[in-house]
């Protein structure tokens, strides 16, 4: 019944040349899009990989699959899925030019969790146990166990660490201390001076060749905003740290990566204008980036004061530390579902440089889709079912 | 040599199930030995019965039915009857044996290492693989550098075949977990491509396709990190060890890359068992490597045997212990086969070799009696 209206319309949306056959059309009671629309009874129909229309109605059920819900595949900005000691360049704490992705392992149970939890798309980065640790990249968190297949975009930010997880003294990720592992910072302060220098030495090798080192186009990059600095930071003195080399070195793309104190320093965030992910919630609320505290309204706070927040479980493996839950605990804090549905799927297909492809429900963008039992993210509410570039990868 | 003789090796090397010809029977050499058995495997799951080999410099002059050559003989030749199975000697594509060193801690990019320089010709571990009719190694690092060094070919007899045969790459934890650079995936693969695009001597003759890159893996996301090695630089690849390569099988076989499993056991999973019969079933060349341990080369015939009780055809797992692993280590002109021209690498067996319970009787190497080794 609804079939041939959906056809009409790609019809007259079709471009000349080839529009693949629509495949699949999925119904829901409400259609949530992460673009401002809500479509109370709407139907999706998807041809090929991608999403080839959205229109209202077609409750029924009879034309295809019918749920209470669906939104966009949700996106973790730091999945934390690495190859873990095995992912980290102790050799020098600065590695811009390390890529994340050689160090992934597709055949990981946990992208397995990640995608049925309702995640499509993911950031890999490297464990953050070096200042500067490297390139990561986004991928989608299912599909062939090709990673070519599996990459939306390489090296789309520079990855680093601020506070005591990248200043552990002689305490190696591997290895016994004393010797070869001994180098790296051992505290806050030194952290912060191999940041800076290191941003210091790109300067100069970007003025003169014979100052130039490895990776220094990577760092160069950063301060020309051509990808962003991708960097964790969750004290407070850690994110003021960081954005004081934001300033410092004009740095005009940062995004503040497990900043659970990011409300206790609105001013320098409002003034520098870097975006802020945050960690999950905990339920006493100290979280395990450094111990800092992440208070339950953060996310109300930091977008009343005009700040970018994303969503983020940071690789927790606790049971609820899902991306839908944290959601649903944003909205405890005073979120609506609109803003939180935002916190997980636009947002930070926009920090991630890959809202082209992903984070909302619209005509030519890739049908990655979360089939929800009743209203997302409420407690009483699962994910039934995902999509991830046009096929069903998982039903419950 | 008389012209019967020759008549009848002429039309043995013609005639034995499509063998290779002898270069040229005007200046073949005088055979000196010559061994008939029951059953001769050639190669893969082709047999003779009654079949008789001859000898001349060690290498192998004609395989013919015994009625044919047994009656026209030169004076002086050594005759052998065996009522059993001969086949050519086994070959491991990769193995530690006879190396006093394996590896060194210098740096983990040993690209100039030349594993030759640490062989042991008298090493008593040679002694024992030949008693279990190994007659051929591919020499090659360990897995605790990135760049392992080059790789040799030697015979269990002590002698060379091949000096430089293959370039040992490992990406693997224990070649990314030392007290060096790297101490990661990221950092080893960035220092390979760098090496790799700089292309200099081995690497850029690995690049050139005119030396093998042999790579180490254990997970399947080492080999997809050896395969995004192998397709950006076109490399001639040999997966070694891992399991699980079932996961890549098109890639597999879209870069023809060949694979050199790791010894079979009784405590080997089903799992494994499934990739090997998959990539069986797609052609994939696999063969085996052994380790450097007590009873290394034992493991070898093993291997087979435990590959044809998985379902694995016959030919295929005879070949991985011998014609295959001769051709991935770039001896196939030389070892693998019963045919003519090649060495007269020979084992004697008291059944079928295939079967666990046949034992080797005798070994040849080069023609020679391996006599003395043996129980």
């Amino acid at each position: 019944m609804l079939l041939p209206i959906l056809l009409t319309l790609m019809v007259g949306e079709a471009t000349p040349e080839v529009a693949p056959p629509i495949k699949m059309v999925i119904s829901a009671d409400a259609v949530y899009s992460s673009s401002g629309n809500l479509l109370e009874g709407g139907t999706i129909a998807i041809a090929g990989t991608k999403i080839a229309a959205v229109v209202p109605g077609g409750n029924s059920g009879e034309d295809g699959l019918h749920v209470a819900a669906i939104t966009p595949g949700m996106i973790e900005l730091n999945s934390r899925i690495h190859s873990g000691d095995t992912s980290v360049e102790e050799s020098d704490e600065v590695q811009p030019s390390l890529l994340a992705t050689d160090s992934v392992d597709l055949f990981d149970k946990r992208w397995e969790r990640l995608l049925k939890s309702g995640v499509t798309t993911a950031m890999v980065v490297a464990a953050n146990e070096d200042c500067i640790g490297g390139l990561s990249s986004v991928i989608k968190t299912g599909g062939t166990k090709v990673l070519k297949d599996r990459v939306l975009v390489e090296g789309n930010a520079l990855t680093g660490t601020f506070g005591a997880q990248a200043s552990r003294g002689n305490h190696p990720v591997y290895g016994r201390p004393t010797d070869f592992f001994s180098r790296r910072p051992t505290t806050r302060m030194g952290t912060e001076w191999v940041h800076r220098k290191a941003f210091y030495d790109t300067i100069a090798a970007m003025n003169d060749e014979s100052r130039q080192f490895d990776g220094w186009e990577v760092m160069a990059s950063v301060l020309k905003g051509e990808r962003p600095f991708f960097v964790q930071a969750g004290a407070t003195q850690d994110i003021r740290t960081a954005l004081y080399i934001k300033e410092e070195f004009g740095i005009p793309k940062m995004i503040l990566d497990g900043a659970a104190e990011a409300t206790r320093e609105p001013e320098i965030l409002k003034r520098t204008g870097a975006a802020v992910v945050l960690p999950p919630f905990a339920p006493q609320g100290r979280t395990a980036i450094d111990n800092s505290f992440l208070p339950w309204n953060s996310g109300r706070v930091l977008l009343d004061l005009g700040v970018t927040v994303a969503l983020s479980c940071h690789g927790s493996a606790a049971v609820d530390d899902n991306l839908g839950m944290q959601a649903g605990y944003a909205m405890r804090g005073g979120l609506t579902l609109d803003e939180a549905l935002r916190a997980v799927t636009l947002t930070p297909a926009e920090l991630a440089g890959v809202a082209d492809r992903v984070g909302t429900i619209e005509v030519g963008k890739d049908a990655d889709l979360v089939l929800w039992s009743g209203t997302p993210f409420a407690a009483t509410s699962r994910v039934i079912g995902v999509v991830l570039n046009g096929e069903v990868v998982f039903t419950k | 040599m008389n012209t019967m003789i020759k008549t009848l090796l002429m039309a043995a090397s013609i005639g034995a199930a499509g063998l290779q010809a002898a270069a040229s029977t005007d200046t073949a050499a005088e055979p000196t030995l010559a061994i008939s058995a029951s059953h001769v495997l050639v190669d893969g799951g082709v047999v003779l019965d009654d079949a008789m080999v001859l000898v001349a410099d060690g290498r192998i002059l004609a395989v013919a039915p015994k009625a044919e050559l047994e009656g026209n003989l030169p004076d002086g030749v050594t005759v052998v009857h065996h009522d059993g199975w001969m086949s050519a000697g086994l070959v491991a594509a990769n193995s530690t044996l006879g190396l006093t060193h394996s590896s060194d801690g210098t740096s983990a990019f040993m690209e100039g290492l030349d594993l030759i320089d640490g062989f042991d010709r008298k090493a008593k571990s040679l002694q024992a693989a030949r008693a279990l009719g190994v007659t051929t190694l591919g020499l090659e690092a360990d897995r605790n550098n990135v760049i392992g060094g080059l790789g040799a070919v030697v015979k269990t007899d002590g002698s060379v075949v091949k000096k430089r045969s293959s370039l040992a790459l490992a990406i693997v934890p224990p070649a990314v977990r030392g007290n060096r650079f790297p101490t990661s995936y990221g950092g080893a693969m960035r220092a390979l491509r760098e090496r790799f695009e700089a292309g200099q001597g081995a690497l850029g003759e690995a690049k050139a396709g005119k030396l093998t890159t042999s790579i180490s893996i254990s997970s399947p996301a080492d080999l997809s990190r050896a395969l995004m090695l192998t397709s950006e630089f076109g490399l001639r690849t040999v997966i070694r060890g891992g399991d699980k390569h079932d996961e890549f099988v098109d890639a597999l076989k879209s870069a023809n890359v060949a694979i050199a499993l790791a010894p079979l056991g009784l405590s080997t999973n089903e799992r494994t068992y499934n990739s090997i019969k998959t990539l069986a079933k797609a052609g994939i060349p696999m063969a085996f490597g052994i380790a450097d341990s007590g009873n290394a080369a034992a493991t070898l015939r093993e291997s087979a045997a435990l590959m044809v009780s998985a379902g694995v055809d016959r030919a295929v797992a005879w070949k991985a212990v011998t014609s295959t692993a001769a051709k991935m280590v770039g001896a196939g002109d030389r070892i693998g086969r019963v045919a003519t021209g090649l060495d007269a690498d020979l084992v004697l067996w008291s059944g079928d070799p295939l079967l666990i319970s046949s034992s080797p009787v005798a070994v040849y190497i080069n023609g020679e009696s391996t006599q003395g080794d043996l129980r």
